[in-house]
């Protein structure tokens, strides 16, 4: 008898602190080890890593890939290379330029960059590991345009958000190799134009023939459509329940140890909906049944600090991303994020909020997802860091997988025509930005891409 | 037979109420086709209904009164302007109209047909210059044969 309760106290996990693991001393036990040597370079690339690439040649070709298209790794690995270079050219001088200049930028040869969130040079520059040799400049996009056929250097333009102004630098054409044309095989033939190259932007100016009156103006930089397109359906799938709405009891564990939580504690609580509640002496931890996760801490002096580099600049920054590739890689959630937060300062006093969000092929997962059981959902992750201290995350836990089946998505002209028709707007209506989105609200067990529209004056409106 | 007229009369009145009958555009139109309005489509790109561009197509943009329906038609070699897409487009309730037209080398003479959705036709001729000319550092092209005047045809 006595050797029968011996071994229940061994094996069962119930009498196991959270940090007890003998078999932990065996490499071959330990997880950690077993992927420390490829985390990091997993998580490093949800920060700096843009939303979508928009690839311009002189043969009239534009196409927009994003991480999933192919030819995206290739001209991303090159782009990133030309940007490392530009980071850490000591012979470029900045020169402030016109918007005019930053617009006929973008015709004929280009590549565009678009990040969503801003970033500084002094963070990409420690992401992607170069010197930083440039003066700090804030940005959420750059054109890189190659040597024209007499030019011997690459031209580089971002609209610095620190001081409003438009900056063009210019690097030597030997250290760089960007060529748009390079990428012709993996370039559709998208009939797409940003606003101002339609001069949708702005009334008529005094060059121009007749007059009229315009009823919609639509933001220089918002791209347009001018085709239909087809996009793929989703299916949304929440991986920590079952059909049933039953919780898998391996996953809640695996979630629990990632927060340092006993998962084995007395204190664990199940609700009526399936929800499990633990409560630490630091902070609760509640997995909601549809697969939404809430961590508060309670008491900041106990809570446990996020483990980081601590000689790093911005290491509050990678650990936060270390700490969101753990709880998607034990989740299995494989989901693109768009990080929503700028990236401008090292948070040196361990004090930072972000958020991300879900996103299929360059078309970001909008979500609106209302509950009984907790507060409305609007972002996939949402997190807060004191001191160095997780205090406070939030993760709407979902894969979206896509399907064989397509849907037609409208130009985005005849989805303004819609816009209008249905809605009841003050005329000249200003667009400030429009582009594809899923929208999840939990009600649709398969989602279709429909088209996001935000007006001046902060309304957002998603057409059916 | 006033019954028989009657009918025909009112099946017509409803028909063009609902602008089924707005008269087709023609196949082909003269150069010197004027129409009878001037303020139902308005160019945007290109301003000055004339440009020049080394790529292969140009998309024109516009914004036109909601229900307008245009046609497009490209100038040919017997000088009349024939229908380049079989369908004519109605523009919806933003006013937003773009087409994208294939180029030929050289100058390229394009019209825009638009149709009120009363009895009224606008005619909009736009020149558009494909030049197989290289950039120079201020994005303009180095043409060989440049067109001396911007002027928009009549």
């Amino acid at each position: 008898m006595c050797v029968v309760f011996t071994l229940s106290i061994w094996f069962g996990e119930k009498l196991w602190s959270l940090d007890y693991n003998f078999f932990s001393d065996f490499p071959i036990f330990s997880k950690s080890a077993q992927t420390a040597a490829t985390e990091k370079e997993y998580t490093k690339p949800i920060l700096g890593m843009p939303k979508s690439i928009l690839i311009s040649s002189s043969s009239d070709r534009k196409t927009v890939l994003s991480q999933k298209s192919a030819g995206f790794s290739v001209l991303w690995q090159n782009a990133k290379e030309s940007i490392k270079t530009f980071l850490s050219d000591e012979s470029k001088v900045p020169v402030v330029v016109r918007e005019s200049t930053w617009k006929s930028a973008l015709q004929k040869d280009y590549v565009y960059i678009d990040y969503q969130a801003h970033y500084s040079t002094e963070f990409l520059s420690q992401n992607y590991s170069c010197d930083y040799r440039t003066g700090k400049y804030v940005f959420n996009s750059i054109i890189i345009k190659p040597p024209d056929p007499k030019g011997d250097q690459y031209t580089f333009l971002l609209h610095d958000t620190l001081t409003g102004k438009i900056y063009q630098f210019y690097v030597p054409s030997e250290k760089i190799h960007l060529i748009p044309a390079d990428y012709m095989p993996y370039m559709e033939n998208q009939n797409n134009r940003f606003s101002f190259e339609g001069n949708m932007d702005k009334p008529a100016s005094e060059n121009s023939v007749g007059s009229s009156t315009q009823k919609v103006f639509i933001d220089s930089m918002v791209l347009l459509n001018l085709d239909a397109t087809t996009k793929p359906e989703i299916k949304p799938v929440n991986p920590v329940a079952t059909d049933k709405n039953v919780l898998d009891e391996k996953m809640i564990s695996t979630i629990a140890s990632l927060f340092n939580v006993n998962p084995h504690t007395m204190r664990k609580f199940t609700d009526e909906d399936s929800s499990v509640t633990f409560v630490e002496n630091y902070a609760t931890l509640k997995i909601h049944a549809d697969g939404y996760i809430e961590y508060k801490v309670t008491n900041e002096n106990t809570a446990p600090a996020l483990p980081s580099l601590s000689s790093s600049s911005y290491r509050t920054v990678y650990a936060a991303a270390d700490f969101i590739d753990s709880v998607i890689r034990a989740t299995d959630c494989q989901n693109e994020l768009i990080l929503n937060t700028d990236v401008v300062d090292d948070p040196i006093d361990g004090n930072l909020s972000m958020s991300f969000d879900y996103k299929i092929s360059a078309t970001p997962v909008v979500l609106n997802i209302a509950s009984s059981s907790h507060s409305t959902v609007k972002n996939a992750i949402e997190l807060q860091i004191k001191n160095n201290k997780l205090v406070s995350y939030k993760h709407y836990l979902r894969h979206y997988a896509t399907t064989n089946v397509t849907t037609n998505l409208e130009s985005t002209f005849t989805a303004i025509d819609k816009l209008l028709t249905y809605q009841s707007l003050k005329t000249p209506v200003q667009i400030s930005d429009m582009h594809a989105i899923y929208l999840d609200n939990s009600k649709s067990a398969i989602l279709n891409a429909r088209w996001f529209v935000a007006l001046s004056g902060n309304k957002n409106i998603v057409l059916n | 037979m006033k019954k028989t007229l009657t009918a025909l009369f009112l099946a017509v009145s409803i028909l063009a109420s609902t602008g089924v009958v707005a008269l087709a555009a023609p196949a082909s139109v003269s150069t010197g086709a004027k129409g009878n309005t001037s303020s139902i489509i308005y160019v945007k790109k290109p301003e000055t209904l004339y440009d020049v561009t080394s790529e292969a197509t140009y998309t024109v943009f516009a914004t036109a009164k909601n229900g307008t329906t245009v046609t497009v038609y490209k100038k040919g070699s017997d000088s009349q302007y024939h229908k380049i897409y079989a369908n004519a487009v109605t523009v919806g309730a933003s006013g937003l109209y773009s087409v994208t037209l294939n180029l030929t080398n050289g100058t390229n003479h394009f019209l825009l047909y638009a149709e009120g959705k009363a009895i009224e036709v606008q005619i909009v001729k736009v020149d558009i210059t494909r030049a197989t000319g290289s950039y120079n550092t201020q994005n303009k092209f180095a043409i060989s044969s440049a067109k001396s005047s911007t002027k928009p045809l009549a």
